[in-house]
């Protein structure tokens, strides 16, 4: 056992009358690589904004390696990549990524940082020159950048082409061998299915199967040849969705 | 950290042509092309060279900050302080770093127009009031950066306030 990444407990959030996450406990042990995978609307962007300390749950509690989300990313133990963040025109490539590292506690060098992420030869480019890929492993690097204990990643291989995605899965095999810990979310089910030790799947805010791609199957009845895809459908269809106050009263602050 | 940032902020910035266009470069051509024009004339009691500089040296100072203020909703809008909010930098020392900047842009058009008027119209001051001059104006102009950065940066997303920000 090599302790607990993060942990959430009894976790609900609401906008308006729409449950994003109900109820929802998640233990993220270190030294594992993590899937979130749902649909979408399942939860998954609130779930790590929430992890992130970006928003608030309205129940429940969220520890990250011990301490408050906000205190963990303050202390330099999380590096997130975000879908909707961006980078602002006017510097250069390696001028954001020396940025990332002198932000951290314990960086990794630069160079490495940019290599890992497949970006170096990029370095000297404007970040508002960048194609869309360009500009995901240039986020990558960011993330990388500063050694975080805890990775997490919001649909990061998003707009990357397939040898970029296979540097990217290869950074992160690597990043999580050193005793980090990696969550992501994603749609590319074959990702999950080949680079996460444990998967967890959400619809409509709640954890329908948790465990590695094996148990995923079966808890889905399908055949284990079977791809993910056909799981993940049978996970995930016919899932209400939890609406109004008048559902469930457990969400009793912890 | 902060140190870090402020020098991410100041290479961004020098690397940013606009702001040297607006807050510099316009406002000297504009005094030397106008500055002439009214060479003998006295606004409010001062003599129009000097009326002018004054003017458009406070309009470089305002237009330096507003760049800087501009670039923090463009910055929101692009996500990037969303990103800066998921690293230990803490928000107070962006705001700080933004302040600063902006602050600083007021003094090169003020000392950019005010050398423009010494050379093409001799316009001549006590070194005094040139500084009273300089400070003068960046206290006037700075006061906005303090006032407006904080509640462009600190504002949650989504909110109201993004469209003033």
């Amino acid at each position: 056992m090599k302790g607990i990444a993060a942990q959430l407990c009894g976790i609900t959030r609401r906008f308006g009358s729409t449950r994003a996450v109900d109820d929802l406990d998640l233990t993220i042990e270190a030294g594992t690589i993590v899937a979130l995978l749902g649909p979408n609307g399942a939860g998954k962007t609130t779930t790590i904004s929430i992890m992130l300390g970006l928003a608030r749950a309205d129940a429940g509690t969220v520890t990250v390696f011990g301490e408050s989300a906000a205190d963990a990313v303050r202390a330099g133990r999380v590096a997130a990549m975000l879908q909707d963040g961006g980078f602002v025109p006017g510097s250069t490539v390696r001028d954001m990524i020396e940025l990332a590292g002198a932000l951290y506690p314990r960086p990794i060098d630069t160079d490495r940082a940019l290599s890992t992420a497949g970006v170096r030869d990029l370095a000297n480019r404007r970040v508002d020159r960048l194609s869309a890929g360009e500009a995901q492993g240039v986020r990558v690097a960011f993330a990388l950048a500063g050694d975080p204990d805890l990775l997490v990643l919001d649909e990061p291989t998003t707009a990357m082409d397939v040898a970029a995605r296979q540097q990217f899965w290869t950074a992160i095999r690597g990043n999580a061998d050193d005793h980090h810990t990696v969550l992501f979310s994603t749609h590319q089910l074959h990702e999950a299915d080949t680079a996460a030790d444990r998967i967890v799947v959400l619809a409509a805010g709640r954890i329908v199967a948790d465990g590695p791609p094996a148990q995923i199957r079966a808890a889905a009845g399908v055949d284990p040849s079977a791809t993910l895809d056909a799981a993940f459908l049978a996970l995930t269809t016919d899932v209400p969705a939890v609406d109004g106050p008048s559902t469930t009263t457990q969400e009793t602050a912890k | 950290m902060m140190r870090a940032y402020l020098r991410f902020e100041r290479r961004r910035l020098v690397r940013d042509p606009r702001l040297m266009f607006f807050s510099v470069i316009g406002p000297v051509v504009t005094y030397l092309i106008f500055s002439g024009w009214s060479a003998d004339d006295r606004l409010e009691g001062v003599a129009a060279p000097l009326a002018v500089m004054i003017g458009l040296a406070g309009y470089g100072a305002v237009a330096g900050v507003l760049m800087v203020g501009s670039a923090v909703s463009q910055e929101r809008a692009a996500g990037w302080l969303h990103q800066l909010r998921v690293t230990p930098l803490p928000p107070g020392q962006v705001v700080a770093v933004k302040a600063l900047l902006g602050s600083i842009t007021a003094i090169p058009p003020v000392v950019a127009v005010g050398t423009a008027a010494s050379i093409q119209r001799h316009v001549e001051l006590s070194a005094g009031r040139w500084i009273a001059v300089l400070l003068l104006m960046w206290a006037a102009r700075c006061r906005s950066p303090y006032s407006g950065s904080p509640s462009g940066t600190a504002c949650p997303r989504r909110s109201p306030c993004r469209s003033i920000s």
